[in-house]
């Protein structure tokens, strides 16, 4: 219940006119933690296609 | 055809980037993925390249429930997520799908106002070091639930 709550409250639409009314409670917004990571490798053609290709 | 080119653009999960996927819980690990093709003589040349992720908010009426952000003690509109890799080799031949991934979907945005939930879109762009090639992706759709 109480995470159903604190998703509910991390979803809460604000409107900027609201947030900034309410900045205080913003007052330490959380940081870009979140960084992320590249990834990348080659297109392989799937199995289906090279069958077809091989038909031809 | 264009000797760079975004032959498509979707979201997915990490662990599975080849099928897109457009409906995301917020902690759910969440990927942009840009498939390219790059012509044969640009790849020869091995040139680099940087690449642009972007999430966006297309609600962008100030009136009403844009992405915000604090920064310097004040609230301001934030229309985007982006995440820049610059200096990219071109080794994977001539089409390859390149990504950026968060654990979740909640760590890319958790410091954005109103990019919670609701239905937003990624585009991407390749730009070639040097030459004057470059390639910007369509768009692609997604849901965000809490």
């Amino acid at each position: 219940m109480q995470e159903h709550k604190d998703r509910a409250a991390m979803a809460e639409k604000i409107s900027l006119t609201e947030a900034k009314k309410r900045i205080d409670e913003f007052s330490h917004p959380k940081p870009v933690t979140g960084r992320g990571g590249g990834g990348a490798a080659p297109i392989r053609k799937s199995k289906k296609i090279a069958r077809r290709k091989g038909k031809r | 055809m264009a000797l760079v080119d975004i032959t498509r653009v979707y979201t997915a999960d990490p662990g599975d980037v080849w099928t897109p996927k457009d409906a995301f819980l917020l902690n759910d690990p969440f990927a942009i993925v840009l498939n390219v093709h790059a012509d044969a003589g640009v790849v020869a040349k091995a040139p680099l390249f940087d690449a642009v992720f972007q999430i966006v908010g297309p609600q962008q009426d100030l009136t009403g429930y844009p992405w915000w952000i604090i920064q310097s003690g004040d609230v301001l509109a934030s229309p985007t997520r982006d995440a820049t890799w610059n200096d990219i080799s071109f080794q994977w031949g001539t089409d390859f799908g390149i990504w950026w991934f968060w654990d979740s979907y909640y760590e890319a945005i958790q410091h954005v106002g109103n990019a919670k939930q609701g239905v937003f879109y990624v585009q991407g762009t390749v730009n070639v070091q040097g030459t004057d090639s470059f390639a910007a992706s369509d768009r692609f759709w997604f849901k965000v639930r809490a």
